[in-house]
């Protein structure tokens, strides 16, 4: 029956947002969709691989208690290389936002589930909440001489007002890079493992053989993504944390 | 367990002391050692700059015309200005990456 109905290839589909359970209040729409459960099994596979894993406290980790040492120690460097001990307190929000996409990513690679980072609407949300939290600390360690962040050094007085607003809208513009690199890598990863799947199923036992080994590797790279973009997410925040606390660029 | 006298709580003070004065010490000197992302991170850190830069400069263009009804004056100039943001983005991260390259 599969001749002459041509291809059928659906890679979009994957990232259609259902509600699961219909919620309205006040004319805005809550509905609990399926992005919004697998948030919530993202925060509980995360709290469930943490506590568990921790649960022996032994002074030689075994292999679950080195992952979450791991984890924890990989987020503590990062903060102390690139902020400095100032950079300590927050740890608990960067160490959240990095498991946080980690976990995203990584639940999204199994068939049949559904990719919250794929949606710029979530990595947006969480990248205006670094932005909004850099620059209220910003603003409050530094009053006023926060806006010199926006004056770049060792520049000729003349090229000042080209460069300032230049800084300026490119302040702006680091909650939308933030989130367009996440969600990019990850929309664009998930459709191109569709379109070659489709392809195997389109091609059958004669020729699918070539596509499924591209799935094998696009597998393989799409969790190196996974994992370089929730890096690459949280050592920019702490990159702009660096900026906002210490001032200098 | 026995009560440590007062002389062992001094010297284990004095042993806390220096320790996390190591520390603060050790934590940071200053440089940032932003890449452990090797090639693809650094790719992926660069390449957005431009685009997202645009986007930013565009849509804001695009709003303004929408208010003042000046279809597509400043669009065109929001998208010049993008281009010029982006690759200065791009200078400030590619000298974060190697400041050495930047020493005169």
């Amino acid at each position: 029956m599969a001749e002459g109905q041509g291809l059928h290839i659906d890679p979009m589909g994957q990232f259609e947002i259902k509600r699961l359970v219909e919620m309205n209040i006040g004319g805005v729409d809550v509905s609990f969709t399926n992005s919004s459960l697998f948030m919530l099994i993202v925060i509980a596979t995360i709290t469930v691989f943490l506590t568990w894993s921790m649960r022996g406290r032994a002074m030689v980790p075994g292999r679950m208690q080195s992952m979450a040492e791991l984890s924890y120690e990989f987020i503590a460097n990062m903060l102390k290389e690139n902020v400095g001990s100032e950079g300590r307190k927050f740890f608990p929000f960067i160490f959240s936002i990095f498991m946080f996409v980690l976990f995203c990513n990584l639940i999204g690679m199994i068939p049949y589930t559904f990719t919250v980072t794929s949606h710029i609407v979530v990595t947006f949300g969480l990248a205006l909440t670094v932005f909004l939290l850099v620059t209220i600390v910003g603003i409050m360690r530094h009053g006023f001489k926060f806006l010199t962040l926006f004056a770049p050094s060792g520049v000729p007085m003349f090229l000042m007002p080209i460069l300032i607003p230049i800084e300026v809208i490119s302040y702006f513009v680091r909650p939308i890079s933030l989130s367009v690199r996440l969600f990019a890598n990850m929309m664009a990863g998930h459709a191109l493992l569709k379109v070659f799947g489709a392809f195997v199923v389109g091609l059958s036992w004669w020729g699918g053989w070539l596509p499924l080994g591209f799935i094998v590797g696009l597998t393989g790279l799409e969790f190196l993504v996974a994992f370089l973009q929730a890096y690459v997410f949280a050592i920019l925040s702490c990159l702009y944390l660096n900026d906002a606390i210490n001032l200098h660029h | 367990m026995a009560e440590p006298t007062p002389q062992e709580k001094k010297e284990f003070q004095a042993r806390l002391e220096s320790a996390r004065h190591k520390h603060e010490q050790g934590s940071w000197d200053g440089s940032l050692k932003v890449e452990r992302s090797g090639a693809i991170g650094r790719a992926w850190r660069l390449s957005v700059e431009i685009i997202a830069a645009f986007l930013v400069c565009g849509g804001l263009g695009w709003v303004i015309d929408g208010w003042l009804d000046t279809k597509p004056v400043f669009l065109l100039v929001f998208v010049v200005i993008g281009m010029f943001v982006g690759v200065y983005n791009v200078f400030k991260v590619a000298k974060a990456m190697n400041p050495e390259d930047f020493e005169e």
